[in-house]
This record gives C-alpha cells, structure tokens and sequence, in this order.
C-alpha cells in the first residue's frame, strides 16, 4: 500500500503540470455531466433524455459499429474536400499575395466569395452533382476555400521586407525566395487559415449530411431527430463535438512542432 | 591598386506624395582599397542607410554605377553582404542555419557547410547556440550571429548598418573591439554606417561625412592612428571635436530648412 | 444603480415567458399548424368557409413549408404549437415517445412512384437496381416506398439504391437522369407529367393500404384534457371540410391553386385524386403500427386504443 501511495505521488509530481492542465479543464464537463443530469430528472424525457439514457444510445451505436461508420464516413468526406481546398487556396493565395495584377484581378471575387457560406450552395451544388461523395467534397471544399486563401494571402502579404532583403543579400535567386523565405514566413498565417477552414469545412459537412446524404454524422442527428429519438440526437452532437476537437488538438500539436521558433514571440 | 569598390555619382530621387521630387543622395562619389574599413557618418536622414542599400543592391532605382572590382554591380548579392541595423536573421531557422544560409544557397552539401559554419561560430563566440533560435538570443548574440553570417558569405565588402545602434554601451564596446579583431583576422574590407562619432574613429582608416539632404560628400577624414586606439588621447579627441563641429554644421542646416 | 436595474429588467424578461406560458388561457385562440401542400385542403376550406367560426372556435393557422413534419412535432411538443397534421407514421412514433394523441384524419397520404420518362422502367419489378428518390426513414414515404419493394421481392437497402434527395429537387435529379424513380406527393407527380419529365408507375395506397388514414392531426394531451371541447370543435370543423370538399372539387380546386403554386386544371387534378374521409379507422392504423413496428422504425409498438383518439361525431 505504502509503495503504491508512493508511486502514485511521484507520478502526480512528476507531470505535475500537464496532470494539472488536463483535470483543470476536466472541471467544466463534470460539472455540465452533474447539472445535465440534474434537470433531466425534472424534465421530460423527450426534451432532455437523462445522461444514462444518451450513454445506453452510445454503447449500442458502438457496438453494432453504427457510430464507427457514420464517423468514418463524415471523416472520409472532409478528407477528400480538405485537402483539395488547401491545394488549390495556398498556391493561388501566394500567387494573388505576391503579383498586384493577380491581385487586382482576384481579389474582388475573394471577397465576395467568402462572405457565401455552403450550406447556401447546397441547392445547386445537389442539383449539379447528386448527393454523395462528389457533393460533399464540393460543399466540403467551398467551406475550407476562403478561408485559407485569405489567410495565405494576408500572411504572404504581411511577410517583412527584412526577411527578403537578408535573403538576397545573402545570394538568393528568385527561385529561393519563394521557398527559403516567403512560404516559411507566411505559414503561421497559413496555419491559421487552415485550421479555420478545417473547422468551416466541419460544419460545413454535416449541415450537407443533413439535408441530402445517407451517411455520416450529420445524417445521424437527422435520423434521429426524425425517429424521435433526442438520445441519438444527443449522443450525435457529443460525437461531433469530440471528433472536432481532436481534429483540432491534433492540428495544434503539429502547428506547434512546425513552428517551434515563434515561441519568442508569443505573450504567454 | 585598383579600388575594391568605387561609386560613381550616385544620385537617389525620392517621388514624394505631393508631387515633389526629394532628392536624397546628389551626386556621391567615393573610392575603397582593399582591407580598408571606411565609416559613413552624417546627420540623421541624410540617407546614409540608403546609400549602403544602393551599394548592397536592395535599392535599385538611382542614378550612377555601384563599381565593384573593376565590374559595374546592380544586383543583390553575397559580394556585398549587408548586415542591417536589426541584426535580422530568419527566425524560423537555427543560428547555425542562418550562418550557413550563403553557403546553402550555392548548393554545398550539409557536411562542408557544417564545418565551416561552426568555424565562424566559434569566431564569434556563440558555438554553443548553434542549434538556438534567434528568438532565444540576446540582442548582442543576434548581431554577431548575422556577422558571422555576412563574413561566411565571403564577400568582397562587408557593409554594416549602425550594427551595434540598439546596444548598451558596454556591449557595444565589446562588440565593436570584436569587429576590429574578426576585421583584421579575415583582411575584410568593411563599409560601417553608424551615429557614433567615437565609434567612427575608433574603428574606421577613413571617414565620410555626409551633408544633411540631398546628402553629398562634405569631408573625408583619414585617421592614421595606430590600433589599438585610445579614446581618451588627444589626437583621438581633436580628431572628434572636427568631426563633431562639422556634423553640427549640417545638423544646424537641417533645423533651418525644416523652419 | 443603472446597471443592476437593467439586469433585474432581462432576468425579469427572461423569467417571464416560464410563467406565462404554464397558464392555458381559455380565450387564448387554438394555435393549428398547416404544411402548405395539397394536403391542407381542408384548413383552407374551413377557414374559407367559416367552419370554425360556424363550430364556435377560435383558431389561429400557421403555416409552414411543405416537408415540415419534424418542425410541426418539436412545435407541439415545446407548446409553441397546439395542434397539427403530420404523416401517420411520424404521428405513430411520436405517441410512443411524446405525450400526444391522433385526434383526427382528412384523407390519406398518396404518394405515387414516378419514374423518367426514359428510365425504361415498366413496371414495379423494373425498380430493382434502380436509384429511387426518397425521404428520410420513419417518413411516410420512405415507409410505403420500401414497403412497396419489399411486396415485390426487392431488397431496398441491397437491390435498390435509395437516395435522399430533398422533395423540390427530385424532378429536375429525374430530368438530369441522376435518379430514375422518386417517391413524391401527388402535386409533385401531376406538375413533372406536364413538364413532361415523368409518369406515374404505381398508386401504392391505392393498390395497398386503401382507406388507411395518412394525414392525421396530433396535439399534446394535455390540451384534449383541459380544452377538450375545442379540440372536439375543431375536429367537427375538419369533418365538415372533408364533405365539402367531396361534393365542390373545382371551388376546391381553386381555393389550394393559389395557394400551392398549381394551375386550376392541375389543382383540381389532384384534388380528384386524392381519398378525402374523416374516418380515423384503428384497424387500418395498427396495420400501419404493424409494419412499421417490423421494420425497425418503432422501437415500441403503440398503444393504439389510448394514442388514437377520434373526437368528430
């Protein structure tokens, strides 16, 4: 006992501080868990199903790998639309970034279009290309496009002539500025739009699941919202919730380990 | 001996908002020899920085040749490398890699260029930082990690801009005792810009003073004093009062003109 | 001093809404939902004609888009609504899960099959592998549509690929030929025969489920408990329609035109083709019950006899 006692204490000192961290912001949702569960005993179970009720929905989307595929299949989908976005934007945001006439010439379109969300174009794009798969991507690709072009752009734009002028006078050619010292300066803008985009093109997606698709987690709330079945619904949006936060840590984390030299200057 | 480098009439025309022309540079011309060190000195906005960007190349509308070895130069490039005022480096690369940047940029393969970039770390003192970010540096560490840069490109003249400006004095002491010693080690030729009359003397074979704008060559000094030098002997003191006096001059000019 | 009186003002204004909502008022006019399709024929008529007036209650109609069944249920169930027409099969699944009850019925639900005109599909059999157009599961057209294949031997999840494609984009999907059937409403089916995009294959309630009641009211119990005579009212009201109709389909005809979007030739089309009855008949409804118990829709069957609750004499 005493060793164990022991153990457990160092293991608490020792990552005293991610430990720390992680049950700090554990706080919020056990207390949301405690009144959630509070003033579900109070009121109907069709408006508020109990926790135990959404946790009995989870256990049998789990085990019957419903929850696997529609989670699956909602990350198939941004996949594909993502990373088509990231390729097009960042090369045209440097392009438009860089020359005035593209600029000139673009940016008005820019504008007007990232003021356009995709469940506006969801009507057309579902008459052009069906649902399914080529669809999503669309819907998927609208949603992550401005946003990362914009950044691209404002990072490019934003880049110091310092940088550019200690390049060339170090022997740069044009060919290196692109690639030693514009894009590596802009990308934490870019960062920045990414993960912007990647969060549009998340919402994007199941707003696109809901109205006009046969898998994935947003067609999972619809079912059930249609089935009258709120634990679902719930047990849906907790799932959607989840999954968008490990997108997210996951992209920080890579963020970080890329961008370790901006430490200095960042206020902590 | 043929000069190292020599500028012909170099004259620099600002477009200003209303239409007037601002010329900032008028006809300057000056002529370096080889491991000669010449400091640019002058009242502030006579366009001394800007000067030294034309000779760099960042700065190339202006009338009048930039000559280097004989050969006219328009372009930027590691023959004459500048190290500006910041002390800029690129942030997101290690010191070390900043210090081999040059040699990166020619195509030399990671090994060689390892060992000579280690070399001038040494020189400079910051080997142990080789793999810190510039973000994890002193003020003083950043600058002598972009000498160590500037001198790795193995340039033909080395120019400076007000390199020790943001410095306590102190270290600017240090670090201006470390110039001379990096200068004379590696026979550079090295072009300093600077506010610092002392500094001026105490480093330069010649200095040049620039006429408040439109910046002109007002009077070459020579300072034939042997090194180490003193601050405190009387030539290096008559030799500032001169200089001092005719700065004032132009200083006066510039408060006259603004009126 | 401001501050705090400003808040005490929201948190006031905030509280409010918990108390005044609790009170049924008996002035208070009965709020009835409506989906503005063919279907509402019957509240159009009533109101029209003054049938609520004549039956002596005070109703106020909201209307809401065509394929709003969900929103009309969460309406009921937060009080924001009193009482709606909803398909039988989502009204089932609410009385297993919501406390409401099925107080009336106006006709049934048909949903005729169309299919392109050059999908090359003769007849139902020709629907096996083909892309059907459909509405969510636990709808009414989902529930006939796969009760349909299912009488014909075809698998809907394995020989059939049913797509969900939101009801005012089937016909142009069909005329792009990325769908070859769709199960649709009967104004939907009428307007894509003039447009010459598609014909009707089959009438499955006709054919199957003759008589079943497809458009039913629901309200919450609560309110048949406290204000039931109006409720009573109102369904006598929409019995009252119903016969009407019957007997003037062009004064109907005209009446829905307007509203749906429809020539009244078309109107009057579908007006004719359309089953009008009040009877709220249990038999046919657990038929329903059953199937849909089967098919995995319903995770409890029904209490028919307590769910289902005709009030017009």
């Amino acid at each position: 006992m005493e060793h164990v006692t022991i153990g457990l204490s160092a293991i608490i000192t020792k990552d005293n501080k991610l430990i720390k961290k992680f049950l700090y912001g554990l706080i919020p949702f056990i207390l949301l868990l405690v009144g959630w569960w509070a003033i579900s005993l109070r009121l109907e179970s069709y408006l508020l199903p109990s926790p135990d009720t959404v946790i009995d929905a989870f256990s049998k989307a789990i085990c019957t790998g419903e929850l696997l595929r529609h989670t699956v299949s909602s990350m198939v989908k941004i996949a594909g639309g993502y990373l088509l976005a990231l390729l097009f934007a960042i090369p045209l945001g440097i392009m438009i970034g860089l020359w005035q006439r593209a600029h000139d010439m673009l940016n008005p379109l820019v504008q007007m279009a990232r003021f356009v969300p995709s469940i506006a174009l969801i009507p057309i794009i579902v008459l052009w290309f069906g649902i399914g798969y080529q669809a999503a991507t669309v819907i998927i690709f609208w949603g992550a496009f401005s946003p990362v072009l914009i950044s691209t752009i404002s990072g490019v734009e934003g880049v110091e002539i310092e940088y550019v002028d200690f390049a060339l006078t170090h022997g740069a050619q044009r060919r290196h500025l692109l690639t030693k010292v514009i894009i590596p300066a802009a990308l934490p803008d870019i960062f920045v739009g990414m993960r912007l985009g990647l969060s549009y093109a998340w919402r994007a997606m199941i707003a696109a699941e809901m109205l006009a698709s046969k898998f994935g987690l947003g067609y999972l709330i619809m079912d059930a919202r249609w089935l009258m079945q709120t634990e679902r619904v719930i047990m849906g949006i907790i799932t959607i919730g989840f999954i968008g936060l490990l997108l997210d840590f996951s992209f920080r984390s890579a963020e970080e380990s890329m961008l370790k030299w901006r430490k200095g200057m960042v206020l902590k | 001996m043929k000069p190292k480098l020599e500028l012909r009439d170099i004259t620099k025309m600002f477009a200003s908002d209303n239409e007037r022309r601002l010329i900032a540079l008028n006809d300057i011309s000056l002529s370096i020899n080889e491991s000669d060190v010449v400091v640019i000195i002058g009242p502030s906005g006579c366009g001394k920085t800007t000067l030294l960007k034309i000779i760099a190349g960042l700065e190339n509308s202006y009338k009048g040749e930039v000559i280097l070895e004989g050969k006219s130069v328009k372009a930027p490039g590691p023959d004459r490398c500048m190290v500006s005022q910041m002390a800029t480096l690129l942030p997101w690369r290690t010191v070390i890699q900043n210090v081999e940047f040059s040699k990166e940029l020619l195509g030399i393969p990671k090994a060689d260029r390892k060992k000579e970039s280690l070399e001038y770390l040494k020189l400079v003192g910051l080997e142990q930082f080789a793999f810190s970010y510039p973000f994890e540096l002193s003020g003083g560490m950043r600058q002598r990690a972009a000498l160590a840069a500037a001198l790795m490109s193995d340039p033909e003249i080395i120019l400076l801009d007000e390199p020790f400006g943001a410095l306590d004095a102190q270290t600017r002491k240090d670090m201006q005792e470390e110039l001379l010693r990096l200068l004379q080690r590696t026979k550079k030729t090295a072009l300093l810009v600077t506010h610092s009359i002392e500094e001026a003397i105490w480093l330069s074979d010649r200095i040049v003073i620039i006429t408040a704008r439109p910046g002109r060559v007002k009077e070459v000094v020579q300072v034939n004093l042997p090194h180490p030098r003193n601050r405190t002997s009387s030539e290096f003191i008559e030799i500032r009062k001169v200089i001092s006096e005719m700065i004032e001059e132009e200083v006066k000019l510039t408060k006259r003109n603004h009126v | 001093m401001r501050i705090k009186n400003i808040l005490m003002i929201m948190v006031g204004l905030l509280i409010m809404p918990f108390f005044v909502s609790t009170s049924e008022a008996v002035e208070r006019p009965i709020v009835l939902a409506l989906q503005n399709s063919q279907y509402a024929a019957p509240i159009y008529v009533a109101v029209e004609k003054g049938f609520f007036k004549q039956e002596g209650v005070n109703v106020e109609v909201r209307s809401f888009p065509s394929g709003s069944s969900s929103a009309i249920h969460e309406g009921i169930a937060s009080g924001d609504l009193d009482m709606g027409y909803v398909g039988l099969s989502s009204a089932l699944i609410a009385i297993t899960r919501r406390p409401v009850v099925i107080f009336a019925t106006t006709s049934v639900c048909e949903v005729p099959i169309i299919v392109g005109l050059n999908s090359g599909i003769k007849d139902i059999s020709g629907l096996k592998g083909k892309k059907i157009a459909v509405s969510r599961r636990g709808t009414w057209s989902d529930f006939i549509g796969r009760d349909l294949l299912s009488r014909y031997n075809i698998n809907p999840d394995k020989d059939a690929d049913m797509v969900m494609i939101p009801m005012p984009e089937r016909l142009i999907a069909m005329k792009n030929g990325i769908i070859d059937a769709a199960v649709v409403s009967p104004w939907l089916a009428v307007k894509g025969r003039s447009m010459g995009i598609s014909k009707v294959l089959v009438l499955p309630i006709e054919k199957f489920w003759p008589q079943t009641p497809g458009i039913v009211y629901i309200a919450r119990n609560e309110l048949v408990k406290n204000r039931k005579y109006d409720v009573k009212k109102i369904a006598q009201a929409l019995k009252r329609s119903v016969d009407y109709i019957n007997q003037n389909h062009k004064e109907t005809a005209e009446i829905v035109s307007q509203k749906i979007g429809l020539s009244p030739e078309l109107a009057l089309e579908v007006v004719k083709s359309i089953l009008w009855f009040s009877d709220l008949r249990k038999d046919k409804i657990r038929m329903v019950a059953d199937a849909l118990y089967k098919s995995g829709c319903l995770t409890k069957f029904p209490d028919i006899d307590s769910g289902v609750v005709p009030l017009s004499n």
